[in-house]
């Protein structure tokens, strides 16, 4: 039997205000390492997500799990269903907003990714680039913020 | 000790984890990519733990469950030990996989890592696809691990039942589950018991509803209720991966899927939160099987050969009941399905199953036939062999036609078909196909 048991948790919200707060110091001053670049990428995987509203914590269970009416799923275990990634989803649909207005979203999240990918390979020094990585700074600015609201 | 000095304690013991991983023997080819990968991600938690208060409890129960996760990564991939599953079948479904999986982010490392390991008994079968947004994921690259049943871990004929798995991982890929919604998802449920949490209660209700299902409901006090939104989009995908299954692995994933699903459910009625009945599932695969008319044996002629397939799709066949409560998919819808899955399959390189030709299927069939693995080998003792790719759906499909086939050679020293003696051949004739298609790859081979 287990130590502990209790319900899990949905983090998603704490997770992404410590990963976008990292974000925005880390686009002043840019990462020296591969290690601290991964965490762009894990921005860049969310908005991919985002970009077709494919928000998801769970894993299938297996073709052949024998299962029962009224046996859970791994998705009905956290705070609810249908509440995960809600939090997630609106506050970053705020920060389009906020940043990019009416813009589409697929666009916004492409303009995002390319500013991502620079700061990834290290790449991106003119002012033009400034310009789009203030822009793109400023998205996860709003975007914690939606985020810390909630809190 | 306070929890952030047992979670620092923790990533020590996973990294003597990780040192020791590179000395064993793991699926060819990954050990480096999966190490360096791993090693990555543990430095990521560190330096993520390290800022944070010793006892706040927020970060301290977000980064205990990450701890916990990577350590139960490497400990799953510590014993994935090479040899203790069919390899040759593993990197054929590495090689389905990984194009389909591609992450499109703009940045390099966009393959998942592909790790296989057996564990567990008859229901083990399934696929981790670290899909779980609310977890860390501050990785390069995403790892899928892929789980055979220990004691099956060689029976490579039931595991064309991976499929139904793939089907979940392109799922997992939001441009693909994009695509899949719209062109496979949609038109299959547009309308019907399935088209809504209305409909699907009502149906399951339904007076006319048989008579094991109303046992089911009774046994479980399962109350309509219980079938709500997460519930039906689950039962929704679960039918679209069986579609999928059917449409990369071919007539193959259909005989894997009977052969499985009905023993761990034989009357077929039972439901859960994850899977609908069994029955559906087959109404469904047996329509398609109309639709796409592999049955009618595409391009067959032989006399000896269709009487072979027609025995392998009177068995397959012979209990699905394309009529009444279990059947929940019209024809149109489930054409338009299929013609949009053709399409998003299509558009990857050797994912979708091609029906294989006459000739193809008679040359493998004869050489299960005489004990031989069945691979594109030329046995014919020409000076220049010729040499061919053989699909290793074709090869699945083909053990499982002579599994169904009656014999035709009855010297049992020559002929033994057992199902164990068809799944060995086959699984060596995949072994013998890879080093075929290696020699091919060779530009002085000239074959």
């Amino acid at each position: 039997m287990p130590l502990i048991s209790m319900y899990e948790r949905d983090n998603s919200r704490t997770v992404y205000r410590m990963l976008s707060d990292k974000a925005v110091q880390q686009f002043d001053t840019p990462p020296s390492d591969e290690i601290d670049r991964l965490l762009f990428k894990s921005l860049a995987r969310l908005l991919e997500h985002y970009r077709y509203d494919a928000f998801s914590d769970r894993d299938p269970i297996g073709v052949l799990d024998a299962a029962h009416p009224g046996s859970k799923t791994r998705r009905t275990h956290a705070s609810g269903p249908g509440s995960n990634f809600a939090a997630v989803r609106n506050a970053l649909a705020a920060a389009q907003l906020t940043v990019f207005g009416h813009q589409a979203r697929d666009e916004v999240v492409e303009f995002l990714q390319s500013i991502l990918a620079n700061l990834i390979a290290g790449t991106g020094s003119n002012i033009a680039d400034a310009e789009n990585r203030e822009r793109a700074k400023q998205f996860f600015v709003a975007f914690s913020e939606v985020l810390r609201g909630h809190r | 000790m306070n929890p952030k000095q047992f979670l620092l304690e923790e990533c020590e013991n996973i990294q003597l984890v990780l040192g020791e991983m590179l000395s064993r023997d793991y699926l060819a080819g990954g050990a480096a990519d999966f190490h360096h990968e791993l090693t990555q991600r543990l430095e990521i938690l560190r330096r993520m733990i390290a800022p944070i208060e010793a006892t706040d409890p927020d970060p301290i129960s977000l980064f205990s469950g990450e701890v916990s996760q990577l350590s139960e990564l490497a400990h799953r991939i510590e014993r994935s030990h090479a040899g203790e599953f069919s390899w040759p079948f593993a990197e054929e479904l590495r090689a389905l996989t990984d194009p389909l999986c591609r992450e499109d982010l703009r940045t390099p490392g966009r393959e998942p890592i592909i790790r296989i390991l057996a564990e567990g008994g008859l229901t083990a079968y399934r696929i981790f696809l670290e899909n779980d947004l609310s977890r860390i994921q501050v990785f390069n690259r995403r790892i899928f691990t892929i789980v055979f049943p220990r004691t099956l871990k060689h029976l490579v004929l039931s595991h064309a039942i991976f499929g139904h798995e793939i089907g979940h991982a392109a799922w997992s890929i939001p441009r693909l589950r994009s695509r899949l919604s719209g062109e496979v998802s949609q038109p299959l449920f547009t309308s019907g018991p399935l088209s809504s949490v209305t409909n699907a209660r009502a149906w399951l209700t339904n007076a006319n509803a048989p008579a094991e299902v109303k046992e089911v409901i009774a046994q479980y006090n399962w109350v309509p209720e219980n079938l709500n939104k997460d519930v039906l989009e689950s039962w929704q995908e679960e039918l679209l991966c069986d579609l999928f299954g059917l449409l990369t692995f071919g007539p193959a994933f259909l005989a894997a899927h009977q052969a499985l699903l009905s023993t761990v459910d034989p009357h077929g009625f039972s439901f859960g939160d994850d899977h609908p009945p069994y029955v559906t599932r087959r109404a469904m695969l047996g329509r398609a099987i109309e639709y796409l008319g592999w049955s009618n044996h595409p391009g067959i002629t032989e006399e000896f050969l269709r009487s072979a397939l027609d025995q392998f799709w009177k068995g397959q066949l012979k209990d699905v009941r394309i009529t009444g409560w279990p059947d929940v998919i019209e024809s149109p819808q489930l054409s338009l399905a299929i013609q949009g899955l053709q399409s998003i399959l299509g558009d990857v390189s050797r994912v979708l199953f091609i029906y294989p030709s006459a000739l193809e299927l008679q040359h493998i069939l004869a050489m299960l036939e005489a004990g031989i693995p069945p691979c594109g080998a030329d046995l014919s003792g020409a000076k220049e062999p010729h040499l061919r790719n053989v699909d290793f759906r074709t090869i699945l499909f083909a053990g499982w036609v002579r599994w169904h086939c009656e014999p035709t050679i009855t010297d049992s020293t020559v002929h033994d078909p057992t199902f164990s003696r068809i799944n060995r051949l086959c699984e060596r004739g995949m072994l013998q196909q890879r080093a075929i298609n290696l020699v091919k790859k060779r530009p002085e081979s000239g074959l």
